[in-house]
């Protein structure tokens, strides 16, 4: 963490005062790393892209008003999407009904064949973040993050799990199911 | 400048701008994803950051009233801020 909070203990720099300019700091860092990262689970999670724009900059603001805090118990990227989800939570429990997975749309997916075997083809690659979307937003909320969360190459299971409130174990037994209804789902979106 | 230097570089120059022309008219290439994951990380990856986000936070953090201080050994140590 001392990457980040690179603060000197004899010549404190306030990390919390205005800054000249992101580019000279340390948190410009901590952005060029993570905001892409940030971005998209934002851009997935709200569907929409000026919603997504929104969150970015305010779970960043929210990171650089709170660097003090931050003592590396996990790493930048997972604090980050710490704060990303709790944010992307709050703004969607206003319009929650909406992204509501009901119970007989889980049933499509237990009972669909299983196709996570197959290889995804995808024909016109220009469309394929409209198809990841429309499947993601079907998919229950839980399964969605899951998927998102894992995809980062960055992020293991445990952490996954941290950041979900369970076990690695409960992590990979809900990805199995997770993989199957976007499978269903992403076919279905063709 | 040579006359026929020049019709090279022209020449050049229209091949480059047809070259520009045919990628951005011909349909993306077909893909194959083995797993959800690839696909994702394929999709994060031709996923532009807006440039305006850096912007707009260079002006929020300015904008940020300055708070009290902790002293540093409450900031590596935890405790409430003052």
């Amino acid at each position: 963490m001392n990457a980040i909070v690179s603060e000197s203990l004899e010549a404190p720099k306030p990390l919390d005062a205005p800054q000249p300019g992101l580019a000279r700091t340390d948190f410009a860092d901590l952005y060029s790393q993570h905001s892409r990262a940030i971005y998209y689970l934002a851009l997935r999670l709200l569907s929409d892209p000026q919603k997504a724009e929104d969150a970015t900059h305010d779970v960043f603001l929210k990171a650089f008003r709170k660097m003090d805090q931050f003592r590396g118990d996990s790493s930048p990227r997972t604090w980050l999407y710490r704060i990303a989800i709790n944010h992307c939570r709050n703004l969607q429990q206003t319009w929650n009904e909406r992204h509501m997975v009901t119970n007989a749309e889980e049933f499509v997916f237990e009972n669909a064949p299983a196709r996570t075997d197959s290889p995804f083809r995808v024909l016109e690659t220009k469309e394929l973040g409209q198809r990841i979307q429309r499947a993601l937003q079907r998919l229950p909320a839980e399964y969605r993050l899951l998927l998102l969360l894992v995809a980062d190459e960055q992020m293991s299971y445990e952490q996954v799990g941290a950041l979900t409130d369970q076990t690695a174990d409960a992590v990979r037994g809900k990805l199995h199911r997770a993989r199957k209804a976007f499978a269903v789902l992403f076919h279905q979106s063709a | 400048m040579n006359p026929q230097k020049k019709s090279i570089t022209h020449q050049q120059a229209e091949e480059q701008q047809l070259s520009q022309h045919d990628q951005q008219t011909q349909p993306s290439s077909a893909h194959e994803f083995a797993s959800v994951e690839e696909m994702l990380r394929h999709d994060a990856r031709d996923t532009h950051v807006p440039p305006a986000i850096v912007r707009r936070l260079e002006q929020s953090v300015r904008q940020l009233p300055p708070s009290p201080r902790r002293p540093w050994w409450r900031r590596i140590l935890g405790g409430p801020r003052p």
